[in-house]
């Protein structure tokens, strides 16, 4: 069995997220992005080949966002709270601005 | 960088008479691991490298003024001459501060001691003046890379470009010898976004070397400095929903503002500085209203908890 990683959700954002999937297809597929985000395994290596988990840019809190479902845009807002991951928000898909789009990653210092 | 070096020897001392106190043993294999003496070779290759690179620069920095052949020739000597004396400090300096470390974490070891850490946290110092030169380096390594496109060009140029290539690679390897010592717990991430590159293209390239310098300076705070850092950049707090702030800051050089996020990122185990525009001042009102504006969209959009 499959390691897991604690995750909270203090703010009923499951039952939110099963009432608001329009179709069975997306909510399946928000389990399947639950499991990944449970998945230890997914933590040590990081690596989230399903949900593209990645930290939202931009506020001091570290706030995630996780895809249920690339095409539609609905996605989940998580919060990583010492160590753990508590479940924020379901949200719906919108376009979003490419202007802002991070095209080029460089470590240590910017050259 | 006098100042920090003087911080790293005088912690290094320190470490080596409180921990050598932890027992027999930690007193005697300091004594056989000839500690205290190396801790006097570590001062000098300190010091050593800050002279070569002190006399490196200056050269260049001619070079840099004044691109004639007999400037570009005398810099490539210098670090011709002075590269080997360079590497051989990184490596005395990098045996030193390791063997000191690996010593407080074996016979040495007191459980509950800040000073290793602070230790560590001294040689990050270092780190910082590296970005300092390193883009104006490269903004000259440039314009010689134009130079000798031309078939008429003087050899002066191949050679200081062969030099600083060289003198690149010594520099990052010194860069990984710090980093080495000082193991931060988050790496240091920039992304670079489609508005910046298109905004970063239109600055000469020398005033990019410049910024590129001061941008690096400033972030490199963030490491093991925050208080430096907001010092240097100030926040912008746009009103988010409750329990949220923003992690936007700008950095002023000279009349460009730098408009960056900085967001610490514990399940990639990185701090990331997302470039989002560098404006000249009479811009940056319309330019920061805009990224707000994209930036929180979603989060000032939505439901949020919190």
């Amino acid at each position: 069995m499959a390691e897991m990683k604690p995750m909270l959700d203090e703010y009923g954002i499951i039952y939110e997220a099963l009432k608001k999937l329009p179709d069975n297809k997306l909510k399946v597929e928000f389990l399947e992005s639950l499991a990944e985000l449970e998945d230890n395994a997914c933590h040590r290596t990081r690596s989230f080949p399903k949900t593209r988990l990645h930290r939202v840019s931009g506020v001091k809190q570290t706030i995630y966002r996780a895809d249920i479902n690339k095409v539609s845009g609905w996605r989940l807002h998580l919060q990583y709270v010492n160590g753990n991951i508590a479940l924020k928000d379901v949200i719906e898909g919108r376009r979003h601005d490419d202007t802002l789009k991070v095209i080029k990653t460089k470590k240590g210092r910017y050259q | 960088m006098n100042a920090a070096i003087e911080n790293i020897c005088s912690l290094g001392l320190k470490i080596l008479k409180v921990h050598q106190s932890a027992s027999e043993k930690a007193l005697e294999q300091s004594r056989h691991w000839k500690l205290e003496e190396r801790q006097k070779e570590e001062r000098a290759a300190l010091q050593q490298s800050f002279n070569v690179g002190e006399i490196v620069l200056g050269q260049l920095d001619v070079a840099m003024q004044r691109m004639e052949p007999e400037f570009l020739s005398a810099a490539a000597v210098a670090i011709d001459q002075n590269l080997p004396r360079f590497e051989e400090a990184f490596v005395t300096m990098r045996h030193a501060a390791l063997d000191l470390l690996r010593w407080t974490q074996r016979a040495g070891r007191i459980e509950g001691s800040a000073l290793p850490d602070e230790y560590r946290a001294s040689y990050a110092q270092l780190i910082s003046f590296a970005p300092e030169f390193k883009p104006r380096l490269e903004a000259l390594q440039q314009e010689l890379l134009e130079l000798a496109h031309d078939p008429e060009a003087d050899k002066s140029v191949q050679a200081l470009l062969s030099a600083i290539t060289r003198y690149n690679g010594a520099l990052d390897a010194a860069r990984r010898f710090i980093q080495a010592i000082v193991e931060p717990p988050l790496e240091l991430v920039f992304q670079e976004t489609n508005l910046f590159i298109e905004d970063w293209k239109s600055y000469p390239i020398e005033e990019r070397g410049r910024l590129a310098s001061d941008l690096n300076d400033c972030c490199q705070f963030l490491l093991y400095d925050e208080a430096e850092f907001n010092k240097r950049a100030e926040a912008v707090n746009p009103q988010l929903p409750e329990g949220l702030e923003a992690s936007l800051f700008v950095l002023p050089v000279d009349t460009v503002r730098i408009l960056f996020t900085v967001d610490e990122d514990p399940v990639f185990g990185q701090l990331t500085v997302t470039l989002l525009r560098a404006v000249r001042s009479d811009c940056h009102d319309e330019a920061c209203e805009s990224i707000i504006q994209t930036l929180y969209s979603e989060l000032t959009g939505g439901a949020s908890h919190g």
